[in-house]
């Protein structure tokens, strides 16, 4: 079967809709950070410094990175023994499904060395054709109301079978 | 994945650790008409453990190759410029060897540094931003780059904006100076616009160019 391609069509009706409330997507990303900013021992030299400074509140920091040009999200410390998982309560739940800011499939998180492998996880992106990045929004058939339930519908076969493969 | 059977010689730990998700299962639950959240849901919980799985399974791989922990004992001359496909990591608060097992294998590292008011004057207005969004890779979550969030003003859902801080200690950690003395880049031989030993490589190396 051919890899899943985005044909939007118009079916006259769109039940891209939720049908509780939930979490904006951004939710808690603003919070005021609780920062662990230890560093005891020294790098190797290195060629190039990206820096940036943030100020919230009465404080500054400085984000930097030896290594990469890339601005990173700084996720704040979480407190011990936290386990991040989806929310029981939809209504606590984020609109795009992901996790918050300590989802590590999202944005970096400290190291652990415990789970040292998350900073090999792939960063997203929008254009990417893997199916792990493709919106599951994109994949979405509308189907028309049915039973006082205006949020039904079914996923792309094509999108299913990649995901399952 | 039988392969991958190696990494429990070299530490049980990971393998204990491997990421399990999806399972055949939770994926049975995409097949058949659905409710638009419970699919954004499921797709994105298999989703985040096929990334976990592929991210394991590369780390892994370094692991098996190299027959050890993810520990860096020799020297390293420099740090090379990162793969930046990847999300890299925080590495405040990590071990010297581990950090420099993952500067060796370029991925990309940050460190976050308290900036004392006596030292604010050293930067220019221009490069402070008011919160870690500002220009950040988590702003593409924000509702006006995010389809989802989009949906929400078209069809009028409600939001729950009930604050939830109940994870996140209320403290900063207490850290002497020392502690996080080396977070500061200018401690770290950065003297501006370029590193001390570099410069000093350079100058020692000068004389076997001619």
């Amino acid at each position: 079967m051919s890899p899943f391609i985005h044909r939007p069509t118009d079916v006259g009706f769109d039940s891209h809709c939720y049908a509780t409330k939930r979490r904006y997507s951004i939710f808690g990303y603003y919070d005021m950070p609780t920062v662990n900013d230890a560093m005891t021992f020294m790098l190797p030299p290195f060629p190039n410094l990206h820096t940036c400074l943030v100020t919230s509140g009465s404080k500054t920091w400085q984000l930097w990175s030896p290594n990469s040009s890339l601005k990173a999200f700084y996720p704040r410390i979480h407190a011990p023994g936290f386990e991040v998982r989806m929310e029981d309560k939809e209504e606590r739940r984020r609109f795009d499904g992901h996790l918050g800011r300590f989802d590590p499939m999202k944005s970096l998180q400290h190291y652990d060395s415990h789970r040292l492998w998350l900073g090999f996880v792939h960063r997203d992106y929008t254009t990417s054709s893997q199916i792990e990045h493709i919106l599951s929004f994109l994949a979405w058939e509308s189907l028309p109301p049915h039973n006082g339930f205006h949020d039904l519908g079914k996923l792309d076969m094509a999108f299913i079978i990649q995901l399952t493969s | 994945m039988s392969s991958c059977k190696e990494v429990a010689k070299i530490a049980l730990a990971y393998w204990a650790d491997r990421p399990l998700h999806p399972k055949d299962n939770e994926l049975c639950v995409l097949h058949g008409i659905l409710h638009f959240a419970k699919a954004t849901d499921t797709v994105a919980a298999i989703q985040r453990g096929l990334k976990l799985k592929s991210a394991w399974t590369r780390a892994m791989g370094i692991l098996i190759r190299e027959k050890k922990g993810a520990a860096h004992t020799g020297w390293l001359p420099k740090v090379a410029s990162a793969l930046e496909e990847f999300l890299g990591v925080w590495i405040n608060g990590a071990k010297e060897e581990e950090a420099l097992w993952l500067l060796a294998h370029k991925i990309p590292c940050f460190i976050i540094h308290k900036v004392p008011v006596s030292e604010l004057y050293l930067f220019t207005e221009d490069h402070k931003y008011p919160d870690f969004m500002v220009k950040m890779d988590a702003l593409l979550l924000h509702r006006e780059s995010n389809s989802f969030d989009h949906l929400v003003i078209k069809t009028f859902t409600l939001i729950n904006d009930q604050l939830d801080q109940g994870r996140i200690p209320r403290l900063n950690p207490v850290l002497c100076a020392q502690d996080r003395g080396l977070s500061d880049p200018i401690m770290q031989g950065w003297l501006g616009s370029r590193h001390v030993a570099l410069d000093k490589i350079q100058y020692f190396s000068l004389p076997h160019r001619f």
